[in-house]
């Protein structure tokens, strides 16, 4: 039934453009309506009679509706879905490559201490590492999550991966994730004790990975995800 | 029950300037309150909150923050600013006037009619 409150309000919005302001009040009336049915759950009401209260709940909504879709220019500079994607992208990209650097950087300090068999060697390998550990952690501040996008914004990105979270169907996905991974640990487990091979068994947790990717790639050609972008 | 339910409708600004004036709060929060408060007689349809929230806070009389995971997840609050105040302040002086000048009228009208 929530999910049906969802997709009320997704339709209350479906012509209203993306933006920060919309995608907020999107949030903010669903979380309310969310409440207001399970307030009419605990009272006892029924699940049809609760949604359908919540529902009348809501009023007149075309007046928000106009006044969303009209002062989109005037108020969001950042309204067109694309300029926004389009600076996030910019931003996942630099986050990308400060932190790939630095990772790469850690390596490399490993090599140095390799290369140069001394105390200058071990010295260098700290230094390395140094620099990468700042980098890592200026990726992280600057471009991280938290920080790249502002309040209103990150209430798209919470609202969307809230709405993906909630899919019952990334719900399940998961379950049976877990449920793969223990399975998965069972068999090495008997198999091992079994041969008295831990030597080779260990393969069997690189085959569950390639084959967890199978099922993955098969059950996306079967049913391509709706794009939620 | 007309007349009620349009005064009330007609006075949504100073209700919940009043509200938040107590406290800040948020949407569904402040509903539920004035639905008990008024022991359901009103309830205030969510177009009309959230479009009540907007011209307030585009008036400046009002401002929203989003709260996190320690003051209750991730919700908008709202809060009164410092013109919002002086104008709740204005408003129920008015009202306290409307409300007395109309009481008056009505039982002005009762009294006259007896004298004469």
């Amino acid at each position: 039934m929530k999910e049906q409150i969802r997709f009320y309000v997704d339709g209350l919005f479906a012509e209203i453009p993306p933006s920060a302001e919309s995608e907020a009040m999107k949030f903010e009336l669903l979380d309310s309506l969310v409440n207001k049915y399970d307030d009419y759950i605990n009272m006892g009401i029924s699940e049809q009679v609760a949604y359908s209260k919540v529902v009348n709940s809501v009023g007149d909504f075309s007046e928000i509706s106009r006044e969303l879709q009209r002062n989109i220019s005037v108020v969001d500079p950042l309204a067109s879905p694309d300029a926004f994607y389009a600076r996030q992208e910019r931003r996942h990209k630099r986050h990308a490559i400060l932190l790939s650097v630095g990772i790469g950087l850690y390596v490399i300090s490993l090599a140095a201490v390799i290369a140069i068999p001394s105390e200058l060697g071990v010295v260098m390998m700290f230094v390395i590492a140094a620099i990468a550990t700042v980098m890592v952690i200026l990726a992280n501040t600057l471009y991280g999550k938290k920080n790249s996008i502002k309040q209103g914004e990150q209430f798209v990105e919470d609202f969307q991966t809230w709405r993906q979270e909630n899919d019952e169907k990334v719900k399940t996905r998961k379950l049976f994730e877990s449920a793969f991974w223990i399975i998965i640990t069972v068999i090495y487990l008997i198999v091992s004790f079994l041969t008295g091979a831990w030597h080779i068994t260990w393969i069997i947790f690189l085959l569950g990975a390639s084959l967890s990717e199978l099922i993955k790639g098969i059950l996306l050609l079967n049913n391509p995800k709706k794009s939620d972008s | 029950m007309s007349i009620t339910a349009d005064l009330l409708r007609g006075n949504t600004d100073i209700i919940l300037l009043a509200r938040l004036s107590q406290s800040d709060s948020y949407g569904y929060e402040i509903n539920k309150e004035i639905s008990e408060i008024t022991d359901g007689a009103f309830e205030i349809k969510e177009a009309t909150l959230y479009s009540a929230f907007r011209r307030l806070e585009k008036n400046g009389l009002i401002e929203s923050y989003w709260g996190n995971q320690q003051t209750g997840a991730r919700r908008r609050y709202y809060k009164i600013t410092p013109s919002g105040s002086a104008q709740l302040q204005t408003m129920v002086a008015e009202w306290e006037d409307a409300t007395r000048l109309i009481g008056k009228l009505i039982k002005g009208e009762t009294d006259h009619e007896r004298t004469n």
